[in-house]
């Protein structure tokens, strides 16, 4: 058993869980919705690089050029046509209707592409690591740089959020909606905005999950409740508290699947039961929860 | 002449009619008040003037244009601000921040930072504080200073001295002229009359949705207004 | 001034009577298949009923408490692993476990209400669903030769109660079924129910008034886990074979829940039992047909959920209100009777 190896990789996952949350956090915070299709977004993305790879034969780090601006456009369209009238209402058609679109979006992708797992083949670069420590410590080159990515999409999407102009006008959403309509903020394409920046940040996730491991049409809800633990972890309204609530969760299942590979999903779960009895309001929360 | 004029209006919201019949008129670079008591429907004539409630008949002329059919950010690039009731600054952003969305609207014109912080210089200190940790008079000053800040040819402001000392209410009652020198006109809506009255032209006092009186206010007695605001021993 | 001579306050109007009989032939008739030899129509039965006793808590839930789960499988499943450890484990006979099972589940619902009530609104969806992740996981993991751990068990029947298996359960289900309805309406007519609504519509408001709002949502929570976990005994009783990753599937369990509410009408006592009447007609239509694959009877389902979601709020049930306002099975609002005139308690 190597726990410092264990915690290595928890760190690297973590990455990427937090990369899974951001999109919830943003949408959370500036619009109150919570999407329950959200994981499913992330797969259908994976399943649509998959599909540009096998029918173009280029390399999935492409497909993201081409994954990435179709799902800012299914963001705003979703926005439009779906999440707009269900913003503000009572929160259980919100909830009914984000399932329902999950159900739906599972099922077409396992109408589409079967139930066969899937994978999008990164070549000799997923193989090439660093050796520390003695050997002791293997660091995968492809799980270290998706790491550095997702570090760097918090830090450009905090920026974006704190100094920019429509990131004043997204905290100002948040915190009051009817004011910041009288000041001349237009909610609706703020809100088109947010959810572009939520599904965009989601499809990359699951577009690097996929270079690592298989996915398929049924994974949507596990990263679903990954993304919900990041968040909650770490305390809503944060994005560096969600960054290292990925990170306890993602070395919470390592060191789970050290023990026992079946109890890998349990202790994450577990440590989020604990933080939400211990400290509901997560890790780096200022706020109760309401 | 004229800058805004309110002809017959009715308003509520949903099923619920708050306004009946109202007509108002206020000139250019002038400051009037509406009076009247709790639910007399004062911040609703504000609200519909801003734009955020159903008219449900009735005209408002803004500078000669009906602007009856336009979104509240509309309004607000002709230059009509709201300074809401209970103050409703964004509590996350920072007072600098704060002024920032309050000129989202890019609208030109003698208000920035600089100027808002010279008239409140309570808030120049405070710049980086976040606006939930100010204290009520701050917070009031900074409701009006974001409402500057989009460069305003009318001002609305909805109970201003709601909750706040007597003492931070006159400093801000003080302020107030330096906002009419820019030009700005001031619609006060106010439950506590003798600030609003003596800062204005010409008053208006409301009771349950309708116009129960008016006049200039060295006009009105109090007895009148007594009456008028309280809606008793009223011949009719 | 019209001076009030003759005034009177009821729930009941007549055609709440006649509602009322009509569901109460379809019960005789359930009855009569119960006693009877086609076991076809007699699993048919146990399904609707055990889904109709599933979508009414989810209904008290979310509709009435304004508590939006989506974990209501955890119960489905610790209703069928507790009606294990009791029959196959201390050896009880397996109908009278079917109570005694649900007790047990109402007592774990505790704790883990404790938990998810650490959340709000949508969290609290996705919080009930981790709980019930958890659950499985737990399950899944529990080597046990009682709970056969991930490959699941069997529910052992002795050989004199093998025969009549099907008609006693179908009894039991049909019983379980009336009085989850029943109760969810005599709740709501009790102070409790007016408590319960007042906090949904305004908890502030409530809470101004002495309502103890946690306290309310929490029994409500704890009631729908044991009713829940009740009809989940009885249909594992008809279907014997239990494993966890189908036990606390949310795919078969609360999604389909979900989708009767909504269709039926969230927040009525009429609508989840409309809706699991109109889902099983469907299901039952669509399985007979090679066009519907599973896939494409899901992806249908969750684009009606989405469409009613979003532009019929009241379901099936709101939309016959509105044709018919005077339409109602189970009467929650008092009537005013002012001589021939009827006031409601919105003062329509």
């Amino acid at each position: 058993m190597n726990w410092f190896n264990a915690i290595i990789q928890g760190v690297l996952v973590g990455g990427l869980y937090a990369m899974y949350a951001t999109g919830l956090s943003v949408s959370f915070g500036v619009m109150r919705l919570v999407n329950l299709a959200h994981g499913d977004l992330a797969v259908g993305s994976a399943f649509i690089a998959s599909t540009f790879c096998l029918a173009t034969g280029l390399s999935p780090f492409l497909a993201i050029f081409v994954v990435l601006p179709l799902s800012a456009l299914v963001g705003i369209g979703l926005q439009v046509a779906v999440f707009n009238r269900v913003v503000g209402v009572d929160p259980s058609y919100q909830i009914v209707a984000t399932f329902g679109l999950s159900i739906a979006i599972q099922n077409v992708l396992l109408q589409q592409y079967a139930a066969n797992p899937r994978a999008l083949n990164i070549g000799e670069f997923g193989n090439r690591s660093l050796k520390l420590v003695g050997d002791d410590v293997v660091i995968g080159l492809f799980p270290l740089s998706r790491f550095v990515v997702a570090v760097l999409v918090l830090v450009l999407l905090s920026l974006f959020i704190g100094r920019t102009r429509i990131g004043r006008a997204f905290r100002a959403t948040s915190d009051d909606p009817d004011i910041a309509r009288l000041m001349g903020v237009n909610i609706r394409s703020i809100y088109a905005v947010a959810f572009a920046i939520a599904v965009t940040t989601v499809a990359l996730a699951g577009i690097f999950n996929g270079m690592q491991t298989q996915f398929s049409a049924a994974d949507g809800p596990a990263l679903l409740i990954y993304a919900f633990e990041s968040v909650i972890i770490g305390g809503l309204g944060s994005l560096w508290g969600t960054l290292c609530g990925g990170i306890i969760l993602g070395i919470a299942q390592t060191i789970g699947a050290e023990i026992d590979p079946g109890w890998k999903q349990l202790i994450g779960h577990l440590v989020f039961l604990i933080v939400l009895l211990v400290r509901p309001m997560g890790i780096f929360g200022k706020d109760e929860l309401r | 002449m004229s800058l805004l004029e309110v002809r017959n209006l009715s308003a509520g919201y949903g099923q619920f009619q708050a306004l009946f019949d109202i007509s108002l008129n206020l000139n250019e670079g002038a400051a009037i008040a509406v009076i009247g008591a709790n639910g007399a429907g004062k911040s609703t004539l504000l609200k519909s003037i801003a734009g955020v409630v159903d008219v449900i008949f009735g005209e408002i002329i803004f500078d000669g244009e009906s602007i009856v059919n336009l979104q509240p950010h509309e309004r607000l690039n002709r230059g009509i601000a709201l300074v809401p009731e209970g103050r409703r600054i964004f509590r996350s952003l920072t007072v600098d921040e704060n002024l920032s969305i309050g000129a989202y609207s890019r609208r030109q014109g003698v208000w920035n930072r600089e100027l808002v912080y010279e008239v409140f210089p309570m808030l120049a200190k405070l710049t980086d504080r976040r606006a939930d940790n100010l204290s009520g008079g701050e917070q009031q000053a900074l409701a009006i200073g974001r409402a500057l800040m989009s460069n305003p040819r009318l001002l609305l402001l909805d109970e201003v001295s709601l909750g706040l000392a007597p003492i931070v209410v006159k400093k801000l009652y003080e302020i107030l002229p330096r906002i009419r020198a820019t030009g700005c006109s001031l619609i006060y809506v106010e439950q506590d009359t003798n600030q609003a009255l003596s800062a204005s032209e010409y008053a208006y006092c409301l009771l349950e949705g309708q116009v129960s009186l008016e006049g200039k206010p060295s006009d009105l007695s109090r007895e009148q207004i007594a009456s008028a605001y309280f809606g008793i021993g009223v011949n009719k | 001034m019209t001076s009030i001579q003759e005034f009177s306050v009821s729930r009941t109007t007549v055609t709440s009577r006649i509602c009322q009989s009509v569901l109460l032939i379809c019960v005789f008739w359930m009855l009569f298949i119960a006693s009877g030899d086609n076991k076809a129509s007699q699993g048919k039965i146990i399904d609707l009923c055990v889904f109709i006793v599933l979508a009414s808590m989810w209904n008290l839930l979310t509709g009435f408490s304004g508590l939006i789960s989506i974990g209501q499988q955890a119960f489905v499943g610790l209703g069928a692993y507790s009606l294990i450890v009791l029959a196959n484990g201390v050896g009880i006979n397996i109908y009278l476990a079917v109570i005694p099972s649900a007790i047990i589940v109402a007592i774990i619902s505790i704790p883990l209400g404790l938990v998810a009530f650490r959340l709000r609104g949508g969290y609290f969806a996705i919080g009930t669903w981790v709980i019930a992740e958890v659950v499985r996981l737990i399950v899944k993991n529990n080597q046990s030769s009682v709970i056969g751990a991930g490959t699941g068990t069997s529910l052992e029947v002795p050989e004199s109660l093998k025969s009549g298996r099907y008609q006693v359960t179908t009894f039991i289900a049909i019983a379980v079924a009336v009085v989850s309805v029943v109760f969810v309406y005599l709740f709501l007519r009790s102070r409790f129910g007016l408590a319960l609504q007042s906090v949904r519509d305004n908890e502030t408001g409530a809470r101004s008034l002495g309502v103890d709002s946690y306290r309310v949502r929490f029994v409500v929570y704890i009631v729908a886990s044991f009713f829940t976990s009740l009809a989940a005994a009885t249909y594992y009783i008809k279907g014997l074979s239990v494993q966890p990753d189908a036990a606390f599937n949310i795919g078969s369990w609360t999604a389909p829940i979900i989708v009767m509410v909504v269709i039926g009408g969230i927040g009525t006592i009429e609508g989840p039992i409309i809706g699991a009447v109109l889902y099983y007609l469907v299901r039952d239509f669509v399985s007979k047909n090679e066009f519907f694959s599973d896939p494409t009877f899901l992806i249908l389902t969750g684009v009606v959920a989405l469409i009613f979601a979003l532009f019929v709020k009241g379901g099936i049930w709101g939309l016959l209100l509105k044709k018919f306002p005077k339409l109602t099975i189970f009467p929650v609002k008092r009537r005013l009777h002012i001589q021939n005139f009827e006031f409601d308690q919105r003062g329509n």
